[in-house]
């Protein structure tokens, strides 16, 4: 049986005096399951930290009871992420409903489910999962960007992308579509493998390159995590920064 | 000053000490013997016929401490009211009417009444006020000026803007009717800058002084009764296009700098547009504003610099067919621009199929546009956002204006994430979506979508999200105007289709040839209608 270490962090950023993301992670009783959550909200002051705390809390109650059943169906949990991506979309828009306003918020949403050697991951947004085997950095998500499809369609290329304008702008998001789709896969998980989850804060200050060489060596997944924000503060990070590691031991 | 303080400060007065000296002469009784031997004395010197000493009335005692009291009183209130100078002569000839009052009861009524002790008194105490009064005269003269100076600070303050610093000058001020009345003005600017919970401090403090100064009860009552309302500003600054709330017609109207806010008249991407008045020059203004609540602090900072950076590269240019822009500003937590006022209606409102306008029209609209970008390319501005909505076309004068020069740069930056706030790309040139450098080629291009929209009543690409929009801009020839309206003359789809090219370079070579071109075409059609 798989082994998982798992720690994550989340920073406001050197801009920003609110942090809008929210994470979370949760390891079975077992050993044998891990869960990652990292959801970046949107949407004025307070609405976007609202928006995030309610998507990773409606991913919790979902699937938080879950990861202590074993030998699930790899079917059934898609249905359970899922699950839960509709429930976040549906608290997100009462909310929005109740109180006008927070009626521009929504937020991003990315999750891995691991059960033994296979992990899970969904997501919606930009907020992206990365999978570290070596020193090679994967990402695993598409980012539902308009950048992102103009990278897709050959409109633009990488060295476009910080000067488009409409850069920041999701093409679907929770509350902030009516799609909530997860866009889902699955990975089989090796010994050593590292998955990490964050949002844009982390990828737009520190290039994906700069990673491996704060990731592994012997500093605990918590110290990791810790260097990484640290780096990307150094840089000057304008947006929240989150992290979530997961390491298979 | 609490009431301990008050009490020492007063215990130590020289007035009081004179009224204590009063009481415990008139508590002793007895007149002091030397003073009775000289009063005597003093009248027995001019020939006293009788040897023996008169006998003094039973209601002798009484009068002379009726004298003393009246005497003490005298001292305290009434000098310090004449000033020494004046008081001078009358104390001199009070002593004299009672040591000739005296004279006379002694002389005829062979009576005699002790009043020496009064006049001594009186004389004494007389000289003993002169050390209080001269340091007082100094203390009135410093707190007079002192007053005064506060008020011109009060003015000078309110005059520039600062109002709250004008309430604090005049705060230690005694309530006149002047300084009630600065402080009226200065709660009126607050109230006008929207600060409703100052004006309301302000009024309160008024009302504290003089109960019915003005209006004052009747502005407080409309402040505490707008208080009430949910829009209450200052409840969120949430939204970019939360409106200021214009007050009812017994409060002030609301600034933004110096102009007076009328009423709403549109929405922009970034902020409410309001119609307002420049009170100095009696202009109507159109003034946008930036609300820079909805951004945290730096970015705020970032982007009103943008904000009045582009806006003063827009002031620099001077065409009839340019909004004039006259004045950027920052008040409270909006910035603002405040730019000529263009009466008609955005061009948007003639884009939609059987609302057109008629072709040569049209033309003509279009190619004012051309030569007013031409003005502006020259001076090195590009507009970045032409499009129907930015074009105020009046038509009963037939004037067309451009609007919101270089603002739509500022625009791009901000921070959005559904694209609702930005608006829609549909008339962004590729090279804008795809983030290139911008020039004079863009703005050709969005006039060529402009009047593609204004024929046709729609647009070369359709695309119901931004990305498909993006990707089909970027990617697909555009429908052609013939799909919408056949009928179209030749050489109006030949314009069209070259400002719209992809290639910056495939398009006109400036808006000054497209202009020409533009005449060209509207002189052939009018040759052609009239033949």
């Amino acid at each position: 049986m798989m082994c998982f270490a798992v720690a994550g962090l989340s920073d406001a950023g050197v801009r920003r005096a609110v942090n809008e993301d929210a994470v979370a992670w949760r390891v079975s009783q077992a050993g044998d399951q891990a869960l990652l959550v990292v959801a970046d909200g949107m949407g004025g002051y307070a609405g976007g930290s609202v928006a995030s705390e309610l998507a990773v809390a409606a991913v919790l109650e979902v699937i938080g009871p879950k990861l202590e059943i074993p030998d699930q169906d790899p079917m059934t949990m898609d249905d359970a992420i899922q699950a839960a991506f509709n429930l976040a979309q549906r608290r997100i828009l009462s909310r929005r409903q109740q109180m006008p306003a927070l009626a521009k918020m929504g937020t991003t949403l990315v999750l891995a489910w691991i059960r033994d050697d296979e992990a899970h991951i969904a997501h919606l947004g930009d907020s992206r999962c990365y999978l570290i085997r070596g020193g090679e950095v994967q990402c695993q998500t598409r980012d539902d960007t308009v950048v992102q499809k103009m990278l897709e369609d050959g409109s633009i290329n990488e060295r476009d992308v910080p000067k488009v304008p409409f850069r920041n702008v999701l093409t679907r998001a929770l509350g902030g579509s009516s799609d909530v789709l997860a866009s889902m896969r699955r990975i089989d998980l090796l010994a050593g493998d590292r998955l990490l989850l964050c949002s844009d804060g982390l990828t737009g200050a520190l290039p994906e390159s700069c990673w491996s060489g704060l990731l592994g060596g012997e500093a605990s997944p918590a110290e990791q995590v810790r260097q990484l924000v640290d780096a990307s503060l150094a840089n000057q990070a304008s947006d929240n920064v989150s992290v979530v590691l997961l390491t298979v031991l | 000053m609490n009431p301990v303080s008050a009490v020492l400060s007063r215990i130590f007065s020289l007035r009081l000490a004179i009224l204590a000296l009063t009481l415990m002469l008139v508590l002793a009784g007895e007149t002091p013997g030397f003073l009775a031997a000289l009063d005597q004395m003093m009248l027995g010197l001019p020939g006293y016929p009788y040897s023996s000493v008169p006998v003094a009335p039973f209601w002798s005692d009484a009068v002379v401490h009726v004298g003393l009291v009246v005497s003490a009183l005298y001292l305290v209130i009434a000098v310090p009211r004449l000033g020494a100078a004046v008081a001078l002569p009358v104390t001199l000839l009070i002593g004299c009417l009672l040591l000739v009052t005296q004279a006379a009861l002694m002389f005829y009524h062979d009576s005699w009444l002790p009043l020496g002790e009064v006049v001594s008194f009186l004389v004494g105490g007389y000289l003993l006020m002169l050390f209080w009064l001269q340091p007082r005269r100094e203390n009135l003269a410093l707190a007079e000026s002192n007053g005064v100076a506060r008020l011109q600070l009060g003015r000078l303050l309110l005059q520039q803007g600062r109002a709250d610093e004008a309430g604090a000058a005049l705060a230690a001020c005694s309530p006149s009717d002047t300084v009630l009345g600065l402080l009226y003005d200065i709660a009126i600017v607050q109230e006008r800058k929207r600060q409703y919970d100052k004006a309301a401090a302000s009024y309160r403090d008024i009302l504290k002084r003089d109960k019915g100064f003005r209006d004052v009860a009747k502005r407080l009552a409309a402040l505490e009764a707008l208080a009430g309302q949910s829009g209450y500003p200052g409840v969120d600054g949430f939204d970019a296009n939360r409106t200021l709330v214009i007050p009812e017609q017994s409060l002030s109207r609301p600034t933004l700098g110096r102009y007076e806010i009328e009423r709403e008249i549109g929405r922009g991407a970034m902020g409410v547009v309001y119609l307002g008045r420049d009170p100095r020059i009696a202009r109507t203004v159109a003034i946008k504003t930036l609300n820079c609540a909805a951004f945290e602090e730096q970015e705020a900072g970032a982007l009103k610099a943008r904000f009045f950076r582009e806006a003063e590269a827009a002031g620099r240019l001077s065409h009839p067919a340019i909004v004039t822009v006259y004045d950027v500003g920052e008040d409270a937590d909006l910035a603002y621009i405040a730019m000529d006022f263009a009466r008609g209606r955005p061009l948007s409102d003639f884009s939609r199929p059987g609302k057109l306008l008629p072709l040569a029209t049209v033309l003509d609209i279009v190619g004012r546009v051309a030569e007013a970008l031409d003005y502006a390319h020259g001076h090195q501005i590009v507009h970045r956002d032409i499009k129907p909505g930015n074009i105020i076309y009046d038509p009963a004068t037939g004037e067309v204006r451009i609007t919101d020069f270089g603002i739509a740069k500022i625009a791009d930056d901000s921070r959005t994430r559904t694209g609702s706030v930005m608006g829609s790309p549909l008339y962004m040139s590729p090279e804008q979506l795809k983030g290139s450098k911008v020039t004079g080629h863009s703005d050709i291009y969005s006039l060529g979508v402009t009047l593609y929209k204004l024929v046709s009543g729609e647009t070369p690409y359709d695309g119901d999200t931004l990305a498909s929009l993006t990707y089909q801009i970027l990617n697909k020839r555009p429908r052609s105007v013939r799909e919408w309206r056949p009928e179209l003359p030749q050489g109006v789809v030949r314009l069209i289709n070259k400002a719209i090219q992809r290639e910056p370079d495939k398009r006109f070579a400036s808006a000054g040839a497209m202009a020409e071109a533009i005449r060209r075409v509207l002189v052939r059609e009018t040759e052609r209608v009239v033949s």
